[in-house]
């Protein structure tokens, strides 16, 4: 065969990640979903269960995490962040990572995925991924449990940045250096590319 | 080969645009994308425009070795100062800098002779979203039994995973890839999406931003975006031949040329985007069955060949024209076909005509996307005009079942 056994994929546009799918008879797609409910409608609790929990797990294995949820609001966006551990209730009790704005479930020749996909307040959006059916990689070492107010945590080659939760909710981005004058040529030009 | 036409889709544009695809029709009303018909290849056509595809690039990339080893930048329509750029990238032209994508432009009737490669748009190719995934759901929903020159998504998939292999920052999301393009800008944006959406597949951090907010630090060397964090990879939907000569573009060349900056595509993609390589390339593989004469002055070809003159870098296929030559290397009388543009500062590359694959008054010409070396998908373009524009119709394809 010389076309993909897939291609299903979600448009970034803006904050919440637009779900599409083509070819909707297809045992081969891959499907975002907001939540388990919103998956149940269309597939089995138990692969949509699954599939959540493998994102979840994934997610909660590779997430930022901060030392308070104002730190981690600050940068994930109002509203944006849950405990590390619901219903773990152990020394990291005040750990607050992403919520994972959706899930994606994909089924294809070469075996089951599921993915956490979310977005922080800087825009940047991340996904784990891990296929359902084959056993997990061990976890990756994290050195990013950040101190929640001026802290002083190591971020160097990070992109969460330590200490932005000092001042509460309000993010602001310091300007430094200077325009570097991309896209004035296009911008004459009316660009579409080759 | 053979042009199909069929009845479109019940909503079709409504099908379009579900997809993410609200770019199925022109300003002016007339369809761009059309499904009022379609491509209909034999499976050893298609391997044929497969092997040809794979075959002109790696004569490509011998080119573009030739030209950095001699320095023939002037050849190709590029300022030496860029060299440090192109020549760092070059050498990891394997590894960290590797390229994601590029698409060829070939001519082909399918009638005996071989497959003619007219260009390869290796920097900023369009039609991505139209290849990968509106015409995959078209198949999907008219012949579902049919199969495509289509794994370009898969294969865009396995780029960006092998990219992640090469920086063990990327694998452990230390580190992001940036995807800019001018915005607003709803087509490119897309396209920026599609493609950040397959980073994502792969398992990696990233995001988008308008080309026109980054920044550049003169403390560190850095380029930043606009939360003011360090840009370590870029992908970015803009000409390096037009990023070098804006604001900062030195400093770009300089970072790139250290490593500060990981670019996607890489520096020595520019020599490959240049429509000069393609004068090299008869030279050093004259009579090549899958190449045009082409030369960088028209005084070579013999008097009444038609020949198609077209800028060094241009895009679009603006300020492309076709005329007949007199004795002298000037063009007999009118031109048989022209377009206007902005494209006529940089020099011009000369090609012999040769005709697309017709029927019923539409010129087609085949695009064949590479993923890295590897060609993987195929998306057709038709025009009423010899030459393809912006506008040309996206027309969709299938390889007949044997």
């Amino acid at each position: 065969m010389k076309r993909s056994h897939t291609v299903a994929a979600l448009l970034l546009g803006g904050i919440s990640p637009v779900l599409f799918a083509c070819g909707e008879d297809s045992p081969e797609e891959a499907t975002v979903y907001p939540s388990v409910e919103a998956c149940t409608a269309e597939m089995p609790a138990n692969e949509c269960a699954a599939a959540f929990a493998t994102a979840r797990e994934e997610h909660q294995k590779s997430a930022p995490r901060f030392a308070s949820r104002e730190a981690c609001e600050a940068e994930m966006g109002d509203g944006a962040c849950t405990p590390a551990n619901e219903g773990g209730g152990s020394s990291l009790s005040n750990v607050f990572v992403p919520a994972f704005v959706g899930f994606m479930i994909g089924r294809s020749l070469t075996g089951g995925y599921a993915q956490p996909v979310y977005f922080d307040r800087q825009g940047y959006a991340r996904s784990g991924s891990t296929r359902i059916a084959e056993t997990p990689l061990p976890p990756q070492r994290r050195d990013e449990i950040r101190q929640g107010s001026g802290g002083v945590a190591s971020s160097s080659g990070s992109y969460y940045r330590p200490g932005l939760g000092s001042t509460g909710k309000s993010f602001t981005v310091t300007t430094t250096g200077r325009s570097a004058g991309f896209g004035s040529t296009g911008s004459s030009r009316g660009f579409s590319g080759s | 080969m053979e042009r199909i036409r069929t009845a479109p889709r019940p909503h079709w544009q409504a099908k379009l645009e579900e997809i993410g695809f609200p770019f199925h029709t022109e300003a002016d009303g007339t369809a761009y994308w059309d499904e009022s018909a379609h491509w209909r290849f034999s499976l050893a056509e298609i391997e044929t425009l497969e092997a040809a595809a794979e075959e002109v690039y790696r004569l490509c990339e011998e080119a573009v070795g030739h030209v950095v080893t001699r320095g023939l930048y002037e050849a190709v329509g590029l300022p030496r100062w860029a060299a440090p750029a192109i020549e760092a990238s070059w050498a990891e032209r394997d590894g960290r800098d590797m390229a994601l994508y590029a698409r060829f432009d070939f001519a082909w009737d399918g009638k005996g002779g071989p497959p003619k490669a007219l260009e390869l748009n290796a920097e900023t190719p369009t039609s991505l979203y139209e290849t990968a995934v509106a015409q995959w759901c078209w198949l999907q929903d008219v012949h579902p039994d049919a199969d495509q020159f289509n794994s370009l998504e898969e294969a865009l998939v396995e780029r960006w995973q092998a990219r992640k292999q090469a920086f063990p920052a990327l694998a452990s999301q230390a580190e992001a890839v940036h995807f800019a393009c001018l915005m607003p800008h709803p087509e490119d944006e897309a396209t920026i999406a599609y493609l950040q959406t397959l980073a994502l597949r792969a398992g990696m951090t990233t995001k988008a931003m308008p080309i026109q907010s980054i920044r550049y630090d003169d403390a560190s060397g850095h380029f930043l975006d606009d939360a003011g964090l360090p840009i370590r990879h870029l992908m970015k939907l803009y000409p390096w031949d037009w990023m070098i000569r804006e604001t900062t573009g030195r400093e770009l060349v300089t970072a790139a040329a250290q490593g500060r900056i990981r670019m996607i595509e890489p520096a020595w993609k520019m020599v490959m985007a240049s429509k000069g390589l393609f004068a090299l390339l008869w030279a050093l593989n004259p009579g090549h069955p899958n190449l045009l004469p082409t030369a960088l002055d028209r005084s070579g070809f013999p008097a009444g060949s038609t020949v198609v003159a077209k800028p060094l870098l241009g895009r679009e296929g603006s300020n492309v024209s076709i005329a007949t030559l007199d004795a002298a290397g000037f063009p007999a009388g009118q031109p048989i076909a022209q377009t206007e543009g902005p494209y006529v500062d940089d020099g011009w590359v000369y090609q012999a005509y040769t005709p697309l694959a017709e029927s019923d008054g539409n010129h087609a010409v085949f695009g064949v996307w590479m993923a890295g070396d590897k060609a993987c998908g195929l998306g057709i373009r038709e025009d009423r005009a010899l030459i393809t524009g912006n506008t040309s119709r996206f027309v969709p394809h299938l390889i007949a079942p044997e």
